[in-house]
């Protein structure tokens, strides 16, 4: 079953490995991004290495947990 | 105090001191909090009773805050800017280095350019509380081998009174409605839930992002209040949690890896003592002192200027006592240039993650000691004093991998 990416993750942004506490380094579905605090949401969407799918689309073949980061060329 | 969960302490450095900033920048790294404090006048009375006291009034009202944990090579040059050396923002590349960066604090003697911050504590969940206007009255690094720690280092300091929420006096109907709260500390880009406003409920329960702002009101950015009701009276606003940033596990020092280097005439680290230092600790007072003066009757209560008096950094290290090389330097009263690094895990090749404190003065017997109970161990001090050279009486220095604060 496909769930759909609400914030990919740009491993290129982050040289140094920042994270946010209780966000993983990886691309978010809609459903885990939604089960964040909402400061935690805030801190996703401040910082440059999440960036915010475009809404309505939905990846068909998608994994729910991607094992493979995103890259932006 | 107990060490909480969700709690967290971060900060930003403030452009100008005294004007808040949002969001923070920077995660203190450390287990710390922000108390408010006041002092009351309560005036002595003979009103022919045994009871003491009839009437006090609030007349000062400040915030004390300090942090304490691992001394992270990350966050230490935003603590060093308000501790040693303001306006370091950028490091320089160490020689034949490719990923280190070398971040240097030399005290500025002719002028006062320390930073402040404006720092956040508390728990998201809870209430979070600003302290603008913070500066550190000390930082402090330590570091003893003969115990199974890392280095450590503690910051303290005082913050104008803790904000997190007020009274608010009147609402506009308007374009972009505008909030009258006075002092309320506010800037823009804060956000505040707003409750218990009659006339106008339409506000109540909501969050809006603070926009301009003066000294007694700020802006609904982005909130048209015009269809809403008139404000009658009541309400006030409370300070949400900022959007904190992003965090790094900095890179943890062990307390063994320490070197020490002692010279008289030669250049400072030069001269490594080896196989017979104990420990080092590093006392960084800033000098900085608050001001409370007259402000009108519509001021707060809080102080509003700060100052600085003149300071010097004490320096404390331990040797094992396996000869008098060292205890000759204090019985000769020799000036000593003392160079302490305290380093990490490696880069890259010939370079480390480390912390360096350099202390320019004379050698101060401070006690005997013993190492373990088997052997005697001799404490020094050194109070810093003005080495020509340098053109300050200390310097600290920080080697990591980052290019920015």
């Amino acid at each position: 079953m496909s769930e759909q990416i609400a914030f990919t993750y740009l491993e290129k942004k982050n040289p140094h490995g920042s994270f946010i506490s209780g966000v993983p380094l990886r691309d978010l579905t809609a459903v885990e991004f939604d089960r964040l605090p909402k400061h935690v949401q805030r801190s996703v969407r401040a910082t440059d290495f999440y960036k915010e799918a475009e809404s309505g689309k939905e990846e068909d073949t998608a994994p729910v947990k991607p094992t493979k980061k995103s890259k932006e060329d | 105090m107990a060490e909480l969960a969700f709690e967290y302490l971060a900060l930003a450095l403030e452009a100008a001191r005294g004007t808040a900033v949002t969001p923070p920048t920077h995660y203190a790294n450390l287990t710390g909090w922000i108390k408010p404090q006041v002092e009351m006048y309560e005036p002595d009375e003979s009103r022919g009773t045994l009871e003491e006291m009839y009437r006090s009034i609030r007349v000062r009202e400040w915030g004390i805050w300090q942090g304490e944990g691992a001394a992270d090579v990350d966050i230490l040059p935003v603590f060093l800017n308000m501790a040693v050396e303001g306006n370091v923002t950028s490091p320089s590349t160490p020689g034949g280095a490719t990923l280190s960066r070398l971040w240097e604090f030399v005290p500025n003697i002719t002028a006062d350019d320390l930073e402040t911050a404006s720092l956040y504590w508390g728990d998201p969940n809870v209430q979070v509380w600003r302290g603008a206007f913070g500066y550190a009255e000390e930082l402090k690094i330590t570091a003893d081998a003969s115990k199974p720690e890392g280095v450590k280092m503690s910051v303290k300091g005082m913050t104008q009174f803790p904000l997190y929420m007020a009274a608010i006096t009147g609402i506009s109907n308007a374009a972009t409605g505008v909030v009258t709260s006075p002092g309320h500390g506010l800037v823009a880009g804060d956000s505040v839930t707003i409750s218990g406003v009659a006339g106008m409920p339409e506000v109540n329960g909501n969050t809006y992002t603070v926009g301009t702002t003066t000294a007694t009101t700020f802006q609904l950015s982005a909130t048209n209040t015009t269809g809403f009701g008139t404000y009658t009276s009541g309400g006030k606003w409370v300070l949400e949690s900022p959007t904190l940033p992003a965090q790094i596990l900095g890179q943890l020092l062990a307390a063994q890896n320490m070197q020490l280097w002692l010279d008289t005439s030669s250049a400072i680290g030069t001269t490594e003592i080896t196989g017979r230092v104990v420990s080092g600790e590093h006392t960084i007072p800033t000098g900085f002192v608050k001001k409370h003066i007259a402000v009108g009757p519509t001021g707060g209560k809080t102080y509003t200027r700060v100052g600085r008096d003149k300071r010097r950094i004490n320096t404390v290290v331990v040797f094992e006592l396996l000869d008098t090389a060292q205890y000759d330097l204090f019985q000769n009263e020799s000036l000593v240039k003392m160079r302490c690094r305290y380093n990490g895990p490696l880069i890259e090749t010939g370079f480390y993650y480390y912390i360096e404190v350099d202390t320019y003065g004379k050698l101060v017997f401070s006690d005997w000691g013993d190492l373990e109970g088997v052997n005697r161990t001799v404490q020094f001090e050194v109070n810093s004093m003005l080495d020509t050279t340098l053109g300050a009486s200390f310097r600290v220095a920080v080697q990591n991998t980052r290019a920015t604060l």
